[in-house]
């Protein structure tokens, strides 16, 4: 769950919205979504998608890939 | 592992994967990648001379910034040095088309290993092999659109009076969670009715032509192994069109592409 802020949040607060956003993720997208520690790399995701799922590399790269950038449109995630 | 694209076959590492592939039976051009430097390059036309093709090939890839120095052997084979170090093969196809393959590289990668092996495996094949997907199709079929989606691998072929889709699901566990197979396919295909033809492998759904409806058939083989699933879909007015378990290819057992 993500909290708005700033503006978004003023708004949230002026128009009785919720606080709070929820997103539901799969099973591989949770399993990333762990993953996600600020210390392992995308290389070593890729290489746990494709131990734990069965992925090959090509298609773990391209799934990660297209989720991070999702997270990262989101503001759920900031490169480094 | 193996290549089967628009009617021709052959064997590549395993860490190779398309990344570009156009054209149709006749003309055509693909690329594979490796996880390294290392790509492949396939060119294939109706017909031509394999040596005069290769020459041109060569002469075509010299600019006046980027001198390429090559050697052509009489059969078809070349070795080129500049920007980028290439090792290479033309040859024409049993049906009479001809191939260029080319393994592309630094000057310290390996070459030669992946390039024999392309040129002892290249054959005229009805496989269709990539991504994990491997299914035979009859010639009469042609591709009428490729669509390469994250763990999913989706080819669709026309041919007089028959359609078929040819279908692979990665994260196959994930995408039937709870559900057994028959009821996943006859949601997934909305409600198809018909027969159910249960294998070890897999299972197959079967309706006969009617009055103004094609006859249509869908197969699906698990691939626990590879945590996968291929789907073949077809309808039409001709039974021979129609998909039979035999049009699964053997299973590409390699997690490394």
């Amino acid at each position: 769950m993500a909290k708005p802020s700033g503006w978004r949040g003023i708004l949230a607060t002026a128009l009785r919205m919720p606080m709070e956003r929820k997103f539901e993720l799969d099973e591989v997208g949770l399993r990333v979504w762990e993953a996600l520690d600020g210390k392992t790399t995308v290389a070593a995701i890729s290489s746990l998608l494709q131990r734990e799922f069965k992925l090959s590399r090509a298609e773990a790269e391209a799934s990660l890939g297209a989720f991070l950038k999702t997270l990262a449109a989101r503001g759920l995630i900031v490169e480094p | 592992m193996t290549l089967g694209w628009q009617g021709f076959s052959f064997e590549h590492p395993d860490d190779w994967a398309l990344s570009r592939v156009t054209g149709t039976r006749s003309r055509g051009f693909l690329v594979l990648s490796s996880s390294g430097a290392i790509s492949c390059q396939v060119r294939w036309e109706p017909s031509g001379d394999p040596s005069a093709a290769a020459l041109r090939y060569l002469k075509s890839l010299s600019t006046r910034k980027n001198k390429v120095e090559y050697s052509l052997s009489d059969s078809g084979e070349w070795k080129r040095t500049g920007a980028t170090h290439g090792r290479g093969f033309a040859t024409a196809l049993e049906d009479g088309r001809l191939m260029l393959i080319e393994v592309m590289g630094r000057a310290k990668d390996q070459l030669l290993p992946p390039l024999r092996a392309a040129s002892s495996s290249l054959c005229v094949s009805r496989l269709w092999s990539v991504f994990g997907l491997s299914v035979f199709v009859p010639e009469e079929y042609e591709l009428n659109k490729a669509e390469f989606l994250s763990a999913r691998t989706r080819l669709t072929f026309r041919a007089r009076g028959g359609a078929l889709t040819a279908e692979r699901f990665g994260l196959a566990a994930q995408l039937l969670g709870d559900a057994d197979l028959e009821s996943w396919l006859r949601s997934a295909f909305l409600g198809f009715a018909g027969e159910t033809h249960q294998r070890e492998d897999g299972l197959g759904l079967g309706r006969t032509r009617q009055l103004m409806k094609p006859a249509e058939r869908v197969y699906a083989r698990c691939e626990p192994e590879l945590n996968q699933m291929t789907v073949l879909h077809g309808r039409g007015r001709r039974l021979e069109l129609l998909p039979e378990w035999e049009w699964f290819g053997p299973i590409q057992n390699s997690k490394q592409s």
